[in-house]
């Protein structure tokens, strides 16, 4: 299964141009309030728990380039093509392009700038050896700050 | 009199996921945790037993971004009156724009401002970051290229993740 997550916002280019490859892929999306509802199964919203099970059993995750959800998909090392909302496809700023590109820089994740291009980065990510490097704990400088006896 | 030591705050989505992450990195919890409205606070009320809101500063039309008088007035009241109430000593902000004014009028009550920029920004600097940077005491940067933007307060520590 292929997992297409767009958080609780809108992509709707992004959904409509998996759901043009139609029944080649096993796409399951996650769509949030996209307007396009494709013909592949799909759920609008998912619990974080429930969002963390489909991430499990996914062969690739479709991720657009939020924090948050990069942030969970780091967790588990999943094999990930990120999609980052930008300007032109109605966003207000380009602010997830930084951090995408990063993560494909890093080994992380296959970057796929334009959506018409996401069967290129279908392939791409599987044959991609991933890798997930661990960085230093940001709380351990932070702790003594934030202790009441600090 | 200090009520709450220390006060964590954030906004809703990606910014609260990655608050609760560093919040499980550090050895003392929040006595409060201020953030703005979003379908994720329930939850988090579940597990933490203060958390207050803030009203966003600007309001939102689909992707358009309206600045509102009366909701800024609003906004600007709430975060006076939380800083006064909370009185805290530290404010660990993982916030965006809805945070700013929260934690100048907690600078002004005497507490001690550490802002954590966001983990999208690699190179440039948010604007909640340039914001806060002259009244905080510490900026932490989650990637080492953005303390070549920074002046001498940044450093980089590592994740929150």
């Amino acid at each position: 299964m292929i997992l297409i997550l767009v958080s609780t916002g809108h992509f709707d280019p992004l959904i409509q141009a998996c759901d043009k490859l139609g029944q080649r892929y096993d796409f399951f999306g996650q769509i949030g309030m996209s307007y396009t509802e494709p013909s592949f199964p799909f759920v609008r919203t998912a619990s974080p728990s429930e969002i963390e099970r489909l991430i499990q059993k996914a062969e690739i995750v479709i991720s657009h380039g939020g924090t948050g959800m990069l942030s969970q998909l780091y967790q588990f090392e999943r094999p990930t093509i990120i999609v980052p909302k930008q300007v032109r496809y109605g966003e207000a700023n380009d602010s997830q392009v930084e951090l995408a590109v990063k993560w494909a820089e890093l080994g992380m994740g296959v970057l796929c700038m334009d959506v018409d291009r996401i069967e290129e980065a279908i392939k791409e990510c599987r044959k991609r050896k991933f890798e997930f490097p661990k960085f230093p704990k940001i709380g351990e400088f932070l702790s003594p700050h934030c202790s009441p006896r600090g | 009199m200090l009520t709450h030591p220390f006060v964590l705050v954030t906004d809703r989505g990606g910014h609260l996921h990655n608050a609760l992450k560093l919040l499980e990195q550090l050895a003392d919890r929040p006595d409060a945790i201020v953030t703005t409205h979003g379908p994720d606070i329930d939850s988090l009320r579940k597990n933490f037993p203060k958390v207050l809101e803030v009203p966003y500063l600007f309001r939102w039309f689909g992707k358009t971004r309206v600045f509102n008088p009366f909701g800024a007035l609003k906004h600007l009241w709430v975060s006076a009156r939380l800083a006064w109430t909370l009185r805290p000593r530290s404010v660990v902000s993982l916030g965006a724009s809805n945070v700013v004014c929260f934690c100048y009028f907690a600078r002004v009550l005497g507490a001690k401002i550490i802002h954590v920029e966001c983990m999208n920004q690699v190179t440039t600097k948010s604007v909640t970051g340039k914001l806060l940077y002259p009244i905080c005491s510490e900026l932490l940067v989650q990637w080492p290229e953005l303390l070549r933007v920074y002046g001498p307060k940044a450093r980089y520590e590592g994740w929150v993740l």
